[in-house]
């Protein structure tokens, strides 16, 4: 294979440098074909009043019979003598026959007039061959420079008072910028010889480019010319139109800027045109597909809030039109509606079968009514001390509407849990998660997906209207097997996410969610890492302060705090996680992600004592984890969701044993 | 009715303080943030934090040693010209480029501790201004070296970094919004940039450009905030009215729209990640 890859890659090579060497060759090819016109030298350098010659040449590789060009130079700087015939000041026309040789050569006389530089050039080159046949030669010029006469040069040019950049008295030409607000240039110029004569030419300027000359004579009448280009800034305040016009220049000018702006149009300028005009149009397509993608989303939600309010209507009130009848209640201890007075048949009945903890084989098929009759339950024992009754109360007229005997059957709730507040109260909780069938990473993708409309969304419902309620001082489990919801519902009461439908009652503040290592980062220290890891999870500078020496301490790391997390063990790092998450006073509600099997059994006897400790200081905790083992040996209650629908709640024997069992069979 | 009042104003002034408090944890959350990523950025070299030193001095060394020349006519003292845009160039995009990645390197937090999302953009834009604040000192020893005397105008400079500073959070916002969605963006800003640095006037003068591309340049934000800082430090001039109110309207445009998207988009950036 690699042989075969190896001559295919030669085979490309050797082409390759065949078309390279190819374009060589014609190019070479085709440059000797031509005809060329140049001069004797490179370049020229004359001096002033004395007549000098220049060497004309049209060379080309066959006999030439006639030869017609142009010469074209500066009249202001170099006088015409003789060579050819002066069509006008600064042509002159050299038509000749070249006696049938491959060379043809002329000399052409001038006289400079002053010093300084120019240039001569040759253009519209024609030659006629032998044989009657025409061709063209392609243009030269040539650089001529005067030096400067004595005391012809300047000691010192200012340009309103400061020095031109760069100022030397071989140098003829310097450009100058100024101010918007300079109309007229101060041009001073001292001559090395005080014999010598200086003039300046109009100082008045235009917005833009201006020329400035100063001639200097000498005694002998020698002129030497300094130009200095002047570029006057435009007007800063472009939308001021008042400010743009300027005397001298009116309206006239007007016409002939648009043209300028044209003709200055280098290639440069047009492919920076272009790429802007491209980065306009992908900026505009994005614009476009974003207002389709939120119009289509406003769809979807009024689509959606139509089926709701569907749903709503045909079955459960509205959940503020719920509070009102409790409260009522509270008041008058009377039942003031029929679905009170269910409820507190759904009550009664729950009493006599308190004692019944076995599940019903049709609760798992009807979680939510056994979590409803929970809540009845607590809710006409609460109505006398009122604490709650606000948050229960909509559970319990829930319930009256489904006051079946599979719901009765399936009471759960422990006496003792009813005197307690409810700290955290999920109600009806849906998270619905948008998916892109196969999903657009790019924006081309998004793109030609949105102009195709083939953008299918599906729905995946992470949670489907699970409610729960968590008493305080309770310990709940929460069990279920992997991406069945566990982490999504932990994040919608912690308030990391908010949920779809449904609300969740608690207050955010009381909340510590531990989890080992979040932002732990691999790089830093031991030591840099408490602080960052601290910061994250709601620490102040103080406390960690404060609390270092027992963190590394509890997470027996002593002599390895400076070193890189990197260098350590995963039990180290999941020790020094462990530490620092729990060496903050006991929260009031604590929930553990997956913390209890970390680190060694020694580490995780001594780590499982410590969230015994903080349970036992009266806090809520709420555990997640896919381990019975470890739901049944710490929690008062589990709720057990299962593809993001509440499958269970209750005592953590009866639910451990119904998850083992389905998931045996 | 009263009661309600009452207790109202109680919660009112618990929400106060309870605000000031997270006001404060979150400053200290985005000053370890940014310590781990000066830390991080320099934890496998040398000279370490010494490079937010070096790095603008050599640039300019390289830069001047080619351009000096070239613009030795328009430009009086080009080192100093150059470094005062590029310190500002480099915080603009250290700031908005490592930002724009934030909310996705920083996932796993994201996803399991309750702190604002704005943070972790905070983070890294601070990050970018602690690392202006180390190239200051090679400034400074530049304006010693070169000779600029101090002016009266110079105090003006921080107010102009301050609006670079919104302006590049704004940006920043969006950026990093939309590259959680879509990682293109990456790869299509880091062409814009480059466009964006030639259309800033960093190293060549802006009166050698005629035409289209001077008016770019003179609309160009960076532009602006780079020109005043020559201004108020080279020639001791506080800018003119019109460019310090183009510089604080750009500031404010782009950190309203900057920070309207992230907001708009927080809860759908939170389901994508």
């Amino acid at each position: 294979m690699k042989v075969v890859m190896k001559r295919w890659m030669k085979n490309v090579l050797a082409a390759m440098a065949i078309i390279v060497s190819g374009f060589l060759i014609s190019d070479i090819h085709a440059e000797a074909e031509g005809e060329i016109s140049r001069f004797g030298s490179e370049s020229y350098e004359w001096v002033q009043g004395t007549e000098s010659p220049i060497g004309v040449y049209v060379e080309s590789d066959e006999p030439m019979s006639y030869v017609d060009m142009t010469l074209q130079y500066d009249p202001q700087m170099l006088q015409y003598n003789s060579g050819g015939e002066l069509e006008a000041e600064g042509r002159v026309r050299i038509s000749s026959g070249a006696g049938n040789t491959e060379q043809f050569s002329l000399m052409v006389y001038f006289t400079p007039l002053r010093s300084g530089t120019t240039q001569i050039s040759i253009t519209n080159v024609t030659v006629q061959y032998a044989s009657g046949e025409t061709s063209t030669a392609t243009d030269a010029s040539a650089p001529i420079s005067v030096p400067l006469p004595a005391g012809c040069a300047l000691s010192s040019l200012t340009v309103n008072g400061q020095p031109v950049p760069g100022f030397s008295p071989d140098v003829l030409a310097y450009s100058v910028d100024v101010a918007n607000d300079i109309a007229t240039a101060n041009v001073e110029a001292v001559a090395e010889d005080a014999a010598s004569a200086v003039q300046v030419s109009d100082t008045t300027l235009a917005v833009g480019m201006n020329t400035i000359n100063v001639t200097v004579t000498n005694s002998s009448g020698n002129q030497v010319t300094y130009t200095v280009t002047v570029n006057r800034a435009e007007p800063v305040t472009s939308l001021d139109p008042v400010s743009e016009e300027h005397p001298g220049e009116g309206e006239v000018s007007a016409e002939p800027t648009v043209q300028n702006a044209l003709a200055r149009l280098t290639r440069g300028q047009i492919i920076f045109a272009v790429v802007l005009v491209v980065l306009a149009i992908i900026l505009l397509l994005l614009i476009a597909t974003l207002i389709r993608i939120s119009r289509n989303k406003k769809r979807h939600k009024r689509r959606h809030t139509a089926a709701v309010n569907r749903s709503r209507t045909g079955g459960v009130r509205q959940p503020v039109k719920r509070r009102k009848p409790v409260e009522r209640r509270g008041e008058t201890g009377q039942a003031a509606s029929g679905a009170e007075e269910a409820e507190i048949k759904a009550a009664a009945s729950e009493k006599t079968e308190e004692r019944k903890r076995q599940v019903h084989p049709a609760a798992a098929d009807k979680p939510e009514d056994i979590k409803k009759t929970e809540e009845t339950t607590s809710a006409g024992k609460e109505t006398a001390a009122g604490a709650a009754t606000g948050k229960a109360a909509p559970a319990a007229e829930k319930a009256t509407a489904a006051a079946t005997p599979a719901a009765t059957q399936g009471a759960q709730a422990a006496p003792a849990e009813d005197e307690r507040e409810i700290e955290i109260d999920v109600q009806h909780v849906t998270m619905e998660f948008k998916r892109e069938k196969d999903e657009a990473t790019s924006i081309k993708e998004l793109l030609i997906r949105t102009l195709k409309g083939q953008r299918n969304t599906e729905k995946f419902k992470a949670l489907d209207d699970v409610s729960f309620t968590v008493h305080k001082g309770e310990v709940v489990g929460i069990i279920g097997t992997n991406g069945s919801g566990k982490s999504t519902i932990l994040k919608i009461i912690s308030g990391v996410l908010a949920p779809s439908q449904g609300k969740v009652t608690v207050d955010k503040n009381k909340i510590q969610l531990l989890t080992l290592g979040t932002g732990f980062d691999y790089e830093l220290t031991g030591r840099e890492n408490v602080y960052l890891n601290g910061a994250v999870i709601g620490y102040t500078k103080e406390f960690i302060d404060e609390k270092y020496d027992d963190i590394v301490k509890f997470a027996e790391l002593e002599g390895f705090m400076e070193e890189k997390v990197r260098n350590y063990s995963s039990g180290m790092v999941s020790r020094l996680g462990f530490a620092i998450a729990t060496i903050r006073d006991t929260p009031e509600i604590l929930i553990l992600d997956e913390v209890l099997s970390v680190g060694d059994m020694f580490f995780r006897q001594k780590s499982e004592k410590k969230v015994k400790e903080m349970m036992h200081g009266g806090s809520t905790v709420l555990i997640v984890s896919h381990s019975t083992s470890v739901i049944r040996n710490n929690c008062t209650k589990v709720v057990w969701i299962e593809k993001g629908h509440l499958r269970m709640v209750g005592g953590p024997k009866e639910v451990c044993a119904a998850y083992e069992k389905m998931n045996q069979g | 009715m009263s009661r309600d009042k009452k207790d109202n104003n109680i919660d009112k002034k618990a929400i106060r303080q309870e605000k000031r408090e997270n006001r404060k944890q979150y400053f200290f959350v985005i000053r370890e943030l940014t310590s781990r990523e000066i830390k991080r950025r320099y934890s496998r070299s040398y000279l370490g934090i010494v490079w937010s030193v070096l790095n603008p001095l050599l640039m300019m060394s390289v830069l001047s040693m080619i351009f000096s020349q070239l613009f030795q006519r328009s430009i009086e003292n080009y080192p100093i010209y150059y470094l005062s845009g590029y310190i500002l160039w480099q915080m603009f995009t250290g700031a908005t480029n490592a930002a724009m990645t934030t909310l996705v390197d920083n996932k796993t937090l994201l996803i399991k501790v309750k702190l604002p999302m704005e943070i972790f953009v905070l983070a890294r834009v601070y990050t970018a201004l602690v690392n202006l604040g180390y190239s200051l000192i090679a400034y400074v020893i530049m304006l010693v070296v070169f000779r600029v005397t101090p002016k009266l105008t110079m105090l003006f400079a921080p107010v102009i970094v301050l609006f670079l500073l919104i302006f590049a959070l704004g940006i920043s916002f969006i950026l990093s919004t939309a590259y959680v969605f879509f990682g293109d963006v990456k790869h299509l800003y880091s062409v814009l940039l480059t466009l964006w640095m030639y259309c800033s006037a960093l190293f060549y003068p802006i009166d050698s450009m005629k035409g289209i591309i001077r008016q770019v340049i003179e609309i160009n934000p960076i532009f602006v905030y780079i020109d005043c800082m020559r201004s108020v430090v080279m020639y001791g001039v506080i800018p003119p009215a019109d460019e310090i109110a183009r510089m604080v309207v750009w500031a404010a445009v782009a950190y309203a729209v900057g920070y309207a998207v992230f907001r708009k988009n927080k809860n759908q950036v939170m389901q994508k990640i």
